[in-house]
């Protein structure tokens, strides 16, 4: 592939990528013990991005005909005026391979769905109506060298567990789903049976749950939910392709205190997380980047050319869904870091709130600064206790406000996997945090 | 595809179905005013469903030179499966008609093409405003051709050509940035003009202002209709949601679920609309499906499985790639206009909902949805009053779709889901708004 990175630099290109990627994935979906899908499949393909004329060029396709490759993606580039410039970086050569306990390719796909059936026991579980089941396995090949002369192999390996119940009961219906997603093999289905136990359990909870009371209350969101917002409501606006093109609040703020003094968030593509990114899709090597620290704002997420333009370092931020689509900065594992508090004295504190765990997702507007996190489960605290159960709960905020309302951060950090969507390209991310309390957190509720 | 591979599995299995497609795609992405990334290229592939002792294998490749591996691993996959009493036949050929979108103006749109006409509608933006940005954008075109080959008869052929523009535009007013999020729209019908169409738009959001809470009307722009039911009522519909117990829906054939003024079709024949398809993605004709006549639930929608469960026919809504099975989804989702002319004028107090932070967070199955507004705006009398800004909406939509004050005569295409929406604005007479603190 070396001799390719050449062949377009000959042609004129300022620097170049060559890039070959293949993967394999299966799939076992069960539904109330019947098999909905049992599949498996691979995809190769084959990539030159170049940047040449101050324009980035990407051609790409199922053969690996690199040299007419390089031409159309030089053709490409050559549509556009010149517009990027980037720096030179030191180049790395590594061959990764994802740490697994157990090979998933070592497990028979029959051994596999019958370990998934077994997982169906609903014993104890009267009002659970439905129980989806799902397993799936992916191990991918990717291989990378540039003008820099870095020559990087990865062959990674993800799975995935979801269970996801409905209850119903005297004509209502609920539902609740667990995942669990890991950078490694088989052992991720450790984590199953209590994951379908919850599931179970929960979506039973919620037939009895009753709508939240929208309005101001001092909230306590657990890690998970804690970890969306860290994403969402500074993540994002880190990202320094929206700090440069007028999209985020944060623009021009470093070292400007944003938040209150006990809030530091981090960005570390080296925790063998969901986001495990050990080199971006550009070869940048991953890097543990502070984005706040105790409150000041201290830096952004970086690709190559981002990096060029704010002369900033590069962070190994910049990513990209498939081998198609542009790199652009993205966050890999998020997370606020551990405090001094505790759960237990963070519910002390509170008369009426609430508490708000796991998430069904976010979103922010980074150029406005609001943003909304929803959370999966909630409950009232009444005077100190943990009271009845509210159901579709969802908090929002606003980056530069929420951020000083953070009072309590506790000492347990976790951090949890899921896709990030933006721009058209969902890429794997974890998000974490230890629990927090929000001081006079807006809920959105119906009552 | 070559027959070589129809042959082959026709050796190997009684009961088959191969999807072939071959794709080609070209990406530009705007930062900043101007394109500057562009990719293009091409893609295969192949899925093959086969059928050994009544068990279902399924399996894909891209590299179809090895496509005897690739039905290998699917009969080997059947072998461990289940048996699957519910499995009749794949689909049954019919008479097809070519309905399909190609439109030869669209096809020999290239990338020259669109650097001028982002020039163009640059200039447009600029007019309204020498401040306002195209913060970012981007532009997609595919051309894709697909093929459906299977044991009971149907070898089918069909080519598409699809293309989708969004972008932000942006503006720093005050100190402040605002922007507003252009959906992505269908690239053959729009003019440069659409350009200051929208930059007035992000003028009209200037100056937001929070409002108190209250319980107040709620006028849905279309784009806001559409993020709406295409997360909860779509799921609603889906026969294997109702075969499954997940949907609301299930059992209310003939029952009254919506108000009375709500018409709602899924339309897969209607002439040059976004998801109008000759057949489905098994190879079941498309057809015009009433879901909703005068708030009673008249259909679900079907695939071939799920209608052989029910014993009825399928409606033509598989939906799949290459590496997926067949799924149910909606093609062109047309809720009926009204006969209002400007609805405005119906809002005595009331929020007018165009975008909304969060909808995919929405818990489909049951409507819960407790979601911000990303633009809106507060009408008094009839009157856009101001922009709003911190203001969230929570409510049930099964229950929201209930209680229907009027429709307006005027339906906009939006992109929701498979990209087919025309919806109209819809009022409802109350949603709980939840604002400053009071």
């Amino acid at each position: 592939m070396k001799k390719f990175v050449k062949l377009a630099e000959s042609q004129g290109a300022e620097y170049a990528e060559i890039i070959s990627a293949s993967s394999e994935r299966s799939n076992i979906e069960l539904l109330n013990k019947e098999i909905k899908e049992l599949s498996s499949g691979n995809q190769k393909g084959y990539a030159v991005r170049v940047l040449y004329h101050g324009g980035w060029g990407t051609a790409y396709s199922y053969k690996d005909d690199f040299k007419s490759l390089i031409v159309s993606a030089i053709k490409k580039a050559n549509a556009m005026g010149p517009q990027i410039e980037i720096g030179n970086y030191p180049a790395f050569r590594k061959k990764l391979r994802t740490p697994c306990k157990q090979r998933p390719e070592k497990i028979s796909l029959e051994e596999k769905k019958e370990n998934l059936l077994k997982l169906d026991n609903r014993q104890g579980f009267k009002s659970v109506s439905s129980l989806k089941l799902l397993y799936s396995e992916g191990i991918s090949v990717y291989s990378f060298v540039n003008s820099e002369g870095s020559d990087l192999e990865w062959e990674d390996y993800n799975t995935a567990f979801m269970a996801w119940a409905f209850a119903k009961q005297n004509g209502k219906l609920e539902n609740f789903f667990k995942i669990e997603r890991i950078k490694g093999g088989y052992e991720v289905m450790k984590k199953a049976k209590a994951a379908v136990a919850e599931a179970m359990q929960k979506a039973e909870a919620m037939l009895n749950a009753k709508p939240a009371k929208g309005g101001f209350f001092p909230t306590i969101v657990d890690q998970k939910l804690g970890g969306v917002f860290a994403h969402e409501a500074v993540g994002h606006a880190c990202e320094a392709d929206l700090v440069l093109n007028n999209s985020s609040i944060l623009a021009g703020k470093i070292g400007e205190k944003v938040g209150s003094d006990i809030v530091s968030i981090t960005d570390d593509g080296n925790l063998r997380e969901w986001g495990w990114t050990p080199f971006d899709s550009e070869g940048a090597k991953a890097s543990k980047t502070t984005l706040i620290k105790d409150g000041i704002l201290k830096s952004f997420l970086h690709n190559r050319e981002t990096a060029k333009i704010l002369n900033a370092k590069l962070t190994g931020n910049g990513r990209s869904q498939s081998l198609s689509q542009k790199v652009i900065p993205r966050m890999t594992n998020t997370y606020i870091e551990p405090g001094k508090s505790s759960f237990n004295k963070m519910i002390a504190e509170i008369k009426e709130g609430y508490y708000l765990k796991g998430s069904a997702g976010g979103q922010v507007n980074p150029a406005s600064g609001e943003f909304l996190f929803n959370a999966q489960e909630g409950y009232e605290i009444k005077n100190g206790q943990i009271a009845g159960m509210v159901k579709g709960v969802s908090l929002v905020g606003s980056i530069l406000q929420t951020l000083h309302q953070i009072k309590m951060v506790a000492k347990d950090l976790e951090l949890g996997g899921g896709y990030c969507g933006k721009s058209n390209q969902l890429v794997p991310v974890s998000d974490g945090s230890p629990h927090l309390l929000v001081h006079n957190a807006k809920i959105g509720g119906s009552q | 595809m070559k027959q070589e591979i129809i042959n082959y599995v026709k050796s190997r299995a009684k009961s088959f179905e191969i999807y072939y497609s071959e794709a080609e795609m070209f990406n530009i992405e705007i930062f900043n005013n101007k394109p500057n990334f562009i990719s293009g290229g091409s893609s295969r592939g192949m899925g093959v469903r086969v059928i050994h002792d009544k068990k279902i294998g399924f399996a894909y490749t891209n590299s179809i030179d090895n496509y005897k591996e690739c039905v290998e691993k699917a009969l080997s996959i059947a072998k461990v499966s289940k048996e699957d009493p519910n499995f009749k036949n794949f689909a049954f050929p019919q008479k097809y008609k070519r309905l399909s979108n190609i439109n030869k103006e669209l096809a020999s749109f290239n990338e020259d093409n669109f650097v001028n006409f982002n020039e163009a509608f640059l200039s447009n933006v600029k007019s309204v405003d020498e401040r306002i940005s195209i913060n970012s954008g981007s532009y997609v075109k595919e051309t894709e051709k697909i093929r459906v080959v299977n044991s009971e008869g149907v070898d089918f052929e069909e080519e598409r050509v699809e293309n989708a523009f969004d972008c932000s535009l942006g503006i720093k007013f005050e100190g402040k940035l605002e922007s507003i999020d252009m959906a992505k729209c269908d690239i053959k019908k729009i003019d440069p003009v659409i350009g200051i169409e929208n930059a007035k738009r992000l003028m009209g959001v200037l100056n937001k202002q929070e409002l108190s809470s209250s319980t107040m009307q709620l006028l849905l722009h279309p784009e806001a209709v559409s993020s709406l039911f295409e997360q909860s009522f779509v799921f609603a519909v889906n026969a294997e949601n109702a075969q499954e117990g997940k949907s609301v829906f299930a059992g209310k054939l003939g029952q009254a679920v919506c108000n009375p003024l709500l018409d709602i079709t899924d339309d897969g024949i209607a002439k040059g609309l976004f998801c109008t398809r000759s057949c489905d993605c098994e190879g079941t004709l498309s057809q015009k499906t009433p879901l909703i006549k005068k708030g009673v639930l008249k259909n679900f929608l079907y695939d071939t499985y799920t209608a052989n469960k029910d014993g009825i026919k399928s409606t033509g809504n598989a939906y799949r790639s290459v590496a997926s099975l067949p799924s149910i989804d909606v093609n062109n989702f047309m809720i009926s206009p009204g006969n209002k002319s400007a609805i405005i004028n119906d809002v005595e107090k009331g929020l007018l909902v165009r975008n909304l932070l969060g909808a995919h967070t929405m818990n489909a199955p049951t409507g819960d949805f407790s979601l911000a507004v990303n633009e809106g705006y507060y009408i008094n009398k009839g009157e856009v009053i101001f922009p709003v800004k911190d203001v969230m909406i929570a409510g049930k939509f099964f229950e929201l779709i209930k209680d229907v004050t009027a429709l307006s005569k005027e339906v906009e295409h939006c992109f929701a889901g498979t990209g087919g929406f025309y919806v109209p604005y819809i009022l409802f007479p109350k949603i709980a708004v939840i604002g400053k603190k009071a």
